[in-house]
């Protein structure tokens, strides 16, 4: 009994590292076909990623400049884990987002990557694409 | 019967070490200053002093003063120095000691040694406040005492970084009738400059001796200085963004600076440092013409340039940018002197980046170059810097926790700052004046989910130093 149990607990294990890994090579994949997503709305790439989606979306400093969010970083984890080593996705605009525009989102939904948000950074033109962790 | 003798025994030892304990029941026993034969001047120091000293630099000081006395013609001429009583009033990092000199029983001259560099110089310091409050330090009861330290408000340029302590002591009665403790408080500021000089002090003991303090100005040889902590020169450091600052030339030129700076649309800039007098004076302003990054005059032909000091506009960030981190590096490295570099923004909001370590500052720059980790377009860390992440991890988790954009921003830049041991270290004034350090803790645990452990960093804000 107590061999099924440290077998099954191994296997979780395994599988949840597993799912770490393949977050990030899914999300990779997204990075290295940048071109199909580039100068293109958000919704586009949010649409292909059927595997995953964001849980959280922060805005990017990215500069000096206060008023502005040149990009918004989204990662894939529960919110306290986004602080150490995350998966990120890194999406940097076209036109960076008014900062009162970005604030918004974030005082009414705590970073969280709710539907109004994906509604809001769908319409988004993408510059770039980096994923790190 | 051997029980009882023990028993006996035990009685009597606790019933004379009570008689012992009775013996005097000051708060702060005084024993007798001068109870040997031998020369006071000489005695090895060890601090009676009710507060804390400066000890190894007055042990220092001593070993200085014994290789250049004559103690027998210093004795006559001033009398016996008390180093045991020695003070250095708040003021640490071997730089200034009063000793006492006692001629039958009464404090008759103080002995001022201050360090600068590697030079001790003495000098004579009779101010009857503190030599009367030494003299109830060494021959009254204490029954009570205390210490403020603080900031003086109004510095001269010419003044040297300092603190002032304010102790206080209060002298018992011996159970006179009518007896009414007397309390004696007195404010040291270290070593003083400006007015008419110090008359010095020769070891020697002769006294037709010069003012210059030690061989006129040439003062004795101090053996090896002691090199100051990162967490102490951020505090020294921050004491000197506050008197510099206060300055009235350099605060002429911030409120000239600052005046418009709710509306500017460009950065503006100016230099300080002394001149040929030894007073401080500012370059003229400079405006940003292009792309709103006014850049700072790093040396001077009429003055040595100390720092600068810059606006951001209402539209960027109130801190310090990556592009200011590499420039006060950069203006280190044309100048050795520039240490200090302030950043003003709307509201009366001022940062300083100071330089608490110059080569590590250097070596930094060398592993994280400018070119590879700066984006120059934007004045902040490349994405694929190792830093960004870092930078960004602090940012996220600070507005998270319902910091400003700006705070947030302060504090991620503050982490970077230590975290990679940058040699510099970032500090915001206060409504006073203050400038105080911003330090930034990083705590890194792993998670156990499900069996992976997975690790989580948090970070909190400091008032402990954490600089390596």
């Amino acid at each position: 009994m107590k061999n099924k149990i440290l077998t099954l607990i191994l296997l979780l294990g395994f599988s949840i590292m597993y799912a770490q890994l393949d977050t990030l090579n899914y999300l990779k994949q997204f990075e290295v076909n940048k071109a199909n997503y580039i100068n293109k709305p958000l919704s586009v790439l949010l649409n292909d990623m059927t595997q995953i989606q964001p849980k959280t979306a922060w805005p990017s400093s990215h500069g000096r400049k206060k008023t502005i969010t040149p990009g918004t970083m989204f990662n894939f984890c529960e919110i306290d884990f986004s602080f150490h080593s995350a998966i990120t996705l890194l999406i940097e605009w076209q036109d960076p987002i008014p900062r009162d525009q970005t604030k918004y989102y974030e005082q009414k939904n705590g970073f969280y990557f709710t539907n109004e948000e994906r509604s809001f950074y769908g319409t988004k033109i993408v510059k770039d694409i980096l994923v790190s962790r | 019967m051997g029980e009882k003798i023990i028993l006996r025994l035990l009685f009597l030892t606790a019933f004379m070490a009570l008689l012992w304990s009775c013996r005097s029941e000051d708060l702060f026993p005084q024993e007798s200053p001068a109870g040997s034969t031998e020369n006071i001047s000489a005695a090895k120091y060890a601090s009676r002093s009710l507060w804390k000293e400066d000890e190894v630099y007055i042990d220092k000081v001593q070993q200085v003063f014994l290789k250049h006395t004559n103690l027998e013609r210093f004795g006559i001429t001033y009398g016996e120095l008390h180093w045991d009583y020695a003070m250095s009033f708040g003021q640490f990092g071997e730089k200034y000691v009063l000793v006492p000199i006692v001629k039958e029983n009464k404090v008759v001259l103080l002995m001022e040694a201050v360090r600068e560099g590697s030079k001790v110089y003495f000098y004579e310091k009779r101010n009857e406040d503190l030599l009367d409050f030494f003299q109830h330090v060494m021959y009254s009861k204490i029954i009570k005492l205390d210490e403020q330290i603080s900031t003086p408000e109004n510095i001269s340029a010419k003044a040297l970084i300092y603190v002032c302590s304010t102790r206080t002591l209060e002298v018992g009665c011996d159970g006179e009738p009518g007896c009414v403790p007397y309390v004696k408080s007195v404010t040291s500021c270290g070593f003083q400059q400006g007015g008419s000089p110090p008359k010095g002090l020769d070891p020697s003991g002769d006294p037709n001796w010069g003012s210059g303090g030690g061989g006129e100005d040439d003062g004795y040889e101090y053996p090896d200085p002691l090199e100051l902590s990162p967490c102490d020169k951020a505090v020294v450091n921050n004491l000197k963004a506050k008197q510099l600052l206060n300055d009235t030339k350099i605060n002429a030129a911030e409120i000239q600076l600052t005046g418009t700076l709710s509306t500017d649309t460009n950065e503006k800039s100016f230099s300080f440092g002394k001149d040929a007098n030894g007073n401080y004076n500012t370059t003229p302003i400079k405006t940003s013409t292009l792309g709103n990054q006014v850049g700072v005059i790093v040396t001077s032909n009429t003055l040595t340039i100390e720092g600068g000091a810059h606006t951001h506009t209402v539209d960027l960030y109130n801190c310090f940018s990556t592009g200011d981190i590499y420039s006060l590096q950069g203006a280190n490295v044309a100048n050795p002197k520039f240490k200090t570099f302030f950043a003003f923004a709307d509201g009366g909001v001022a940062y300083a980046l100071t330089i608490t370590d110059p080569v590590k500052y250097a070596a930094f720059v060398a592993a994280y170059s400018a070119g590879g980790n700066l984006d120059m377009a934007t004045s902040g860390w490349k994405t694929n810097s190792p830093i960004y992440f870092d930078f960004e991890n602090v940012k996220k988790q600070f507005m998270y926790s319902g910091f400003s954009d700006d705070d947030a921003f302060a504090n991620a830049t503050a982490l970077v700052l230590n975290k990679y041991n940058t040699g510099a270290t970032l500090s915001q004034r206060d409504a006073s004046g203050n400038f105080n350090s911003i330090f930034v803790n990083e705590t890194t645990i792993n998670i156990n989910v499900a069996g992976v452990f997975i690790p989580i960093s948090t970070y909190s804000q400091t008032t402990n130093c954490n600089l390596n």
